[in-house]
């Protein structure tokens, strides 16, 4: 279905609420600060429970749970009466190892999910302010309890092996992303290695550094990873399920990994030519990702970089994500993860009339309360967000109403009234497996509960794998720890510097060491727009957003 | 079954199947106008770069929507049998013109196809990675590379 809007209307809509005046500037600039003290503060409950021992190791539903009531509590204080929505944009998500996303579970879920020793962890959340969204992941490592420096905890040795490298490279791309992005304000300073004849930063200068990247590193982009511009009410929140006109962005996918598989096997001619590609464009109407696109001042990006490590595997093969639900592996493979998803969106294109009182008063509530972005039932609870007193007896209560809550939930998503995100696992399928088998009905194996962008469909075009096969081959493959680290930034015409609205400030590294290192003509690169960033006089000015300060959250806001 | 102007003629029948033919055409109309998402289908939005769909039509001469101005405009579709027919007749039609193509399959050239070729190329490379496991690695150069401090 197709909403009517006026084209005044949606030039309104889509155009002047998209210029970057000092009242959007601040509602992106509250965003990013409320999104950077979040991530602060669920860092350092996972340092309190896994690290300093200070108190019982929080699981991931209490952590997901927690980190949503900060959130809460902190935007009840910011636009009270100016704006008409805000709230959270992405729900706290906690994803240990392989999971990639989606993994935010529900208070009610008795599963204990407990980190280990060795763990990656990746959090990630994101908050609205009248639509104007800013979004943030961060991977950390779960060390050994136990060490001292100077009568201080601290990890005994940095994190070796697979899962530093990805660590490293996912952390290097976003940086010099950021970098490179910036320069879409000065773009004669872009270094000569990512060609600039054009004078532009366009879609392919970014694939090119984030791949070369990767491949230093002896990783893999993991699909669903992408530098996409935003737009209010547009950041990326209902991907798979409305196309967006005009995307504008890098998406990386297997179809990536085929093409850069086929260049290693020396493959010529038409074998390894990508997609047609035109010109870099100002402006594209299509809603089917391109490079070819060029990235101007007065625009906001979305950093999501994933990273897993390849170097490990005895033989080639592709990356893939595995959809997680309370039905896989429920035949015979007990000891095998499964979930039920916890995120859900409202899909507008869909009325229907519903039964169940309980619905119908979900609905409204969703309807009024979150919108278009996406909401965990525990937010619809009477109980909602913790403010303070015992935790544990909150939670109890927080679990008797989510349960009631999700009588309602049913009948909504049985409709498609709401559309829950999936939980993905990333999985390395043999390349071996993937040419044995037969496809013999070609593109039309479309696997329905895979959100992609339109024009994606099949991942491997090349080898006409379609995405069911490819889904059918997932019982050879393994599971492969991934890395993400994501940020959002406003590249400000006005005064011509970049502000970066999360990570970096609250997202530090954890302490890891790779083997691997830039080398050659990137090294080179990397280390330019590194030192760009550093002074705005060697290139770019970048304002980072800090987050509130601790116990002074009132102080910060006024 | 009574005729439409009979007395006891169907007239909730009649009503619904024109009531039917309208939002039909409604309904493509509006998805011809409409953005190409993964659940528009191709049959009403031919202009589609979605992949065509398992439940698709795939009857031939099906009104798709688009037409040539001039042309008469058919909602009829050709069922596989009834095309199956056509193509058998035409064939005959063809041997007693002698203009039959040449049958023989000793004269069919084995074309190799675009993707044997990159299965072909692909195994060269699971070949080179099992004769040497570090194929297509980078090496481990230098001092390698430390990120963040030692703290929590």
């Amino acid at each position: 279905m197709q909403l009517a809007v006026h084209e005044d209307d949606a030039d309104v809509l889509l155009q002047q609420k998209n210029k970057l005046d000092d009242k959007v500037l601040d509602k992106y600039r509250v965003a990013g600060k409320v999104v950077q003290s979040g991530l602060k503060y669920i860092i350092n409950l996972i340092n309190d429970s896994y690290h300093l021992g200070t108190n019982k190791p929080l699981s991931s539903q209490e952590i997901c749970y927690l980190g949503d009531s900060y959130l809460a509590r902190l935007l009840a204080k910011v636009y009270n009466n100016d704006v008409k929505e805000k709230g959270i944009a992405t729900p706290v998500t906690v994803e240990v190892n392989d999971i990639v996303g989606g993994f935010s579970p529900e208070i009610d879920d008795e599963t204990p999910y407990i980190f280990s020793v060795g763990d990656i962890v990746t959090v990630s959340l994101g908050v609205q302010i009248d639509g104007y969204t800013a979004n943030v992941s961060h991977t950390i490592v779960i060390y050994p309890q136990g060490h001292q420096v100077d009568s201080k905890p601290a990890p005994e040795g940095p994190l070796v092996g697979a899962n530093a490298d990805a660590i490293c490279a996912a952390h290097i791309a976003t940086e010099s992303l950021v970098a490179l992005l910036g320069l879409a304000m000065s773009p004669e300073k872009v270094p000569t290695v990512l060609g600039t004849e054009s004078g532009k930063i366009t879609g392919s200068q970014i694939r090119l550094l984030v791949d070369t990247i990767a491949a230093q590193y002896n990783c893999v982009v993991v699909p669903d990873s992408k530098v996409r511009r935003i737009r209010r009410f547009l950041a990326g929140q209902a991907e798979g399920i409305v196309a967006e006109k005009d995307f504008k962005g890098v998406v990386w996918t297997e179809r990536d990994q085929e093409l850069g598989l086929l260049k290693n096997a020396n493959a010529t001619g038409d074998l390894v030519l990508a997609e047609k590609s035109k010109a870099p464009t100002a402006t594209t109407t299509s809603v089917i990702p391109t490079d070819d696109f060029v990235v101007f001042a007065g625009e906001v990006y979305s950093i999501d970089i994933r990273m897993c490590s390849i170097g490990s595997f005895e033989e080639p093969g592709i990356i893939t994500l595995d959809e997680i639900d309370q039905f896989t592996g429920k035949n015979n493979q007990e000891n095998q993860f499964s979930t039920r998803p916890t995120i859900h969106i409202r899909d507008y294109a869909v009325h229907h009339q519903l039964r169940l009182k309980s619905s119908r008063k979900l609905l409204g509530q969703i309807d009024k309360r979150f919108t278009v972005y996406p909401f965990k039932l525990s937010y619809v609870s009477d109980s909602f967000p913790f403010v303070d007193g015992d935790v544990e007896t909150h939670l109890e209560g927080a679990k008797k109403e989510v349960q009631q809550l999700k009588l309602g939930l049913s009948e909504l998503s049985n409709r498609r009234l709401v559309r829950s995100r999936p939980v993905q696992v990333a999985r390395f399928v043999p390349l071996e497996k993937i040419l044995l088998t037969d496809n013999t009905t070609g593109r039309h194996g479309i696997d329905a509960e895979k959100p992609v962008l339109p024009g994606l469909e099949v991942p491997l075009p090349k080898l006409g794998i379609s995405s069911l096969k490819l889904k059918s081959l997932l019982k050879h493959s393994k599971s492969v720890p991934v890395a993400r680290e994501s940020c959002t930034i406003v590249l400000n015409e006005v005064n011509n510097d970049v502000i970066r609205l999360s990570g970096s400030g609250a997202a530090n590294p954890s302490w890891v060491h790779s083997q691997y290192q830039l080398t050659g003509a990137m090294a080179d690169t990397v280390n330019q727009l590194s030192t760009m960033m550093k002074d705005k006089r060697f290139g770019i000015n970048i304002k980072e957003t800090r987050p509130y300060r601790e116990g002074k959250e009132e102080m910060d806001m006024n | 079954m009574p005729s439409r102007n009979s007395i006891n003629k169907p007239s909730k029948k009649i009503q619904s199947k024109s009531h039917a033919m309208s939002l039909g055409k409604r309904r493509a109309a509006r998805s011809k106008s409409v953005v190409a998402t993964r659940s528009s289908t191709s049959r009403y939005n031919t202009e589609t770069k979605t992949a065509p769909r398992p439940t698709d039509s795939k009857a031939i001469a099906l009104y798709t929507g688009s037409s040539p101005d001039t042309a008469v405009v058919t909602n009829r579709t050709l069922s596989k049998k009834r095309a199956k027919k056509i193509a058998r007749n035409q064939k005959y039609v063809q041997q007693r013109n002698g203009t039959a193509p040449d049958m023989d399959m000793d004269n069919e050239v084995a074309t190799e196809t675009q993707i044997q070729r990159v299965k072909d190329s692909l195994w060269e490379l699971i070949r080179a990675k099992k004769a040497d496991s570090s194929a297509g690695l980078a090496p481990a150069v230098g001092e390698g590379t430390t990120l963040g401090v030692q703290a929590f």
